[in-house]
């Protein structure tokens, strides 16, 4: 049997290299689409549900602090106590967030414009040893309006978190 | 440099304003501690370094207390110039002192308002800064 050689003539070639980088470059642009971006959408997804997981904790817990200290249930070292640690716990999770989200949240001067609020109250610095604070009507309405406050700027943070791109 | 930390060398639970309202106050904070400790690191030339960390919080008033009496008895310069506050988990608190407290009791000081004093016994002679000269005195009687 004859073997018939076919030489390929220099315009095929450089097709055919043209194919084969098109076919490489297309497996890589697939491999992009079909791995790294949505990994790194649900990374970036895990993250703000993270972060918007642990700024909701704070709120509820800011939340009962101001409701015991409004219903008479709380002393005055438990409550700065528990400021201290709110404040310390929301400024860790506000530097992170700021800092991976390229925000400027700042939230948690409202929990420290509270309790700056609340621990100079003097009605509270009477009462200091009482197993129990009892609130003024004045502070216990000012409370109020700086929970809900508070509250406000947490929806509003939340709802910046989960815009970022 | 001279430093007092309040965690060890007053109370890991620091209290209320006055010393009738409960223990460690902020009233008491200044006459047992932070006075004397101030009078002389200005006498020696140095800055004295507050460090607010390490306890279980602070009632703002307490701060208010001890930061306001200083002022009232070294004067708003003095104090802004010589006392180099630390608060590390609580950022807020040196800014509260800064912002708040030193101008507030300079105006308070400007205004002829007196410090109350409320210890059941006067407190010991404390140090105040008069023409810039450091002098000795029971200042203000205790009311209680």
């Amino acid at each position: 049997m004859d073997i018939v050689y076919y030489i390929m003539p220099l315009s095929d070639l450089t097709d055919w290299v043209s194919i084969g980088v098109d076919l490489v470059v297309g497996l890589m642009i697939g491999g992009v689409l079909a791995y790294f971006i949505p990994k790194r959408l649900n990374d970036s997804r895990s993250l703000k549900d993270f972060y918007i997981s642990e700024i909701r904790d704070v709120k509820v817990e800011f939340n009962e602090l101001c409701k015991q200290i409004s219903i008479g249930k709380m002393n005055a070292v438990v409550m700065k106590e528990t400021f201290k640690q709110l404040s310390i716990r929301l400024n860790d999770i506000q530097y992170s967030v700021n800092n991976h989200l390229k925000l400027d949240l700042n939230i948690v001067s409202f929990i420290e414009s509270t309790q700056g609020f609340i621990t100079s109250a003097d009605e509270i610095n009477e009462q200091y040893e009482s197993k129990y604070l009892i609130l003024a009507s004045a502070t216990k309405r000012e409370l109020v309006k700086r929970q809900e406050l508070f509250n406000r700027n947490v929806l509003s943070a939340i709802a910046r978190i989960n815009d970022v791109g | 440099m001279s430093e007092i930390k309040i965690l060890t060398q007053f109370s890991e639970s620091p209290g209320p304003r006055y010393c009738r309202q409960g223990r460690w106050s902020g009233e008491q904070f200044y006459h047992d501690i932070l006075n004397q400790a101030f009078a002389e690191a200005y006498q020696n030339g140095d800055k004295l370094i507050l460090d607010l960390d390490g306890t279980d919080g602070y009632m703002s008033s307490f701060l208010d207390e001890a930061i306001g009496n200083l002022v009232y008895d070294f004067g708003m310069q003095v104090v802004t110039d010589n006392l180099i506050v630390i608060s590390r988990e609580e950022p807020v608190w040196k800014k509260v002192i800064d912002n708040e407290v030193i101008p507030e009791w300079n105006k308070y000081k400007d205004g002829g308002t007196t410090p109350k004093k409320t210890s059941k016994k006067n407190h010991p002679a404390w140090f105040r800064l008069i023409d810039g000269e450091l002098k000795k005195g029971v200042w203000i009687l205790s009311t209680t």
